[in-house]
């Protein structure tokens, strides 16, 4: 009898694990639906470097990144660009994605040089500012 | 005519996030496509101590987004909208705008052909 109940009790633990566990994986599931992160990069050019850091990445960056699955949404320049920045968007499957697609577009020997030909005078930018972003659900790009 | 894009960042009040986005949800996106507000995407940051809400639109012309923009605010349905979830407490707190000219590096502004 003892044993029985002992038995019954666990069966049941067993089943409101598996119950729990399950709605647990319905949970993570919805919480790693396929939204992509979105990284928001605002640069700062160094003084009278705006065009030059603009046509290193018509010239090179912008073709480098597709060849490291960094998606770019689109770059824009402020109408009135007191703060003299240069912003764009990058989108990522996944946080994961973007610091491995980034490692390797940095360790590009090319792009290495790249680098460093066109900062022989000076970088191009003081400061870099990077802000990753989840969609909204209701949002267009997602 | 190049098209503007406008960054619009709101600093969104303590604890209303979930209800500011339920409003564009519901409300505020259907309104925006009537009056030509074309919202490219809507973002919130991760990491998020500003409490921020990011978003861009893109419009016609600068002209067309004054006109646009005003024939929003005198939407009845937003002002209706705007009045009732505003009621206890405004959702945001504050809005920094401003205006961008898109680099599209395959257009010939961009591209080797103006290379002079």
């Amino acid at each position: 009898m003892l044993e029985n109940m002992t038995k019954s009790h666990l069966l049941s633990f067993v089943c409101g694990a598996v119950a729990v566990l399950g709605i647990n994986m319905i949970g993570q599931s919805k919480a790693e639906a396929p939204n992509h992160v979105f990284e928001l990069r605002t640069y700062h050019a160094a003084p009278g470097k705006l065009d030059a850091l603009v046509a290193r990445f018509r010239d090179h960056t912008d073709t480098m990144f597709k060849k490291y699955d960094l998606k770019t949404v689109g770059y824009w320049i402020p109408q009135d660009n007191k703060d003299n920045v240069f912003i764009y968007i990058v989108e990522h499957k996944t946080k994961a994605d973007a610091d491995k697609n980034w490692a390797a577009f940095q360790a590009d020997e090319a792009w290495k040089k790249v680098r460093t030909e066109s900062e022989v005078n000076g970088p191009l930018q003081t400061k870099v500012d990077r802000v990753f972003m989840s969609p909204t659900d209701f949002s267009k790009l997602k | 005519m190049s098209h503007v894009y406008e960054m619009r960042m709101y600093y969104v009040a303590p604890g209303k996030m979930a209800a500011l986005l339920a409003r564009f949800a519901d409300h505020t996106e259907a309104i925006f496509e009537r009056h030509n507000l074309k919202t490219i995407g809507y973002w919130v940051p991760r990491e998020n101590p500003k409490n921020l809400l990011l978003y861009i639109i893109e419009h016609e012309s600068l002209e067309a987004a004054a006109k646009n923009w005003e024939d929003f605010r005198n939407d009845k349905d937003w002002q209706r909208v705007k009045a009732e979830t505003d009621a206890e407490v405004p959702l945001v707190v504050s809005i920094e705008a401003y205006f961008m000219d898109k680099v599209d590096f395959s257009k010939p502004e961009y591209g080797v052909c103006s290379k002079t």
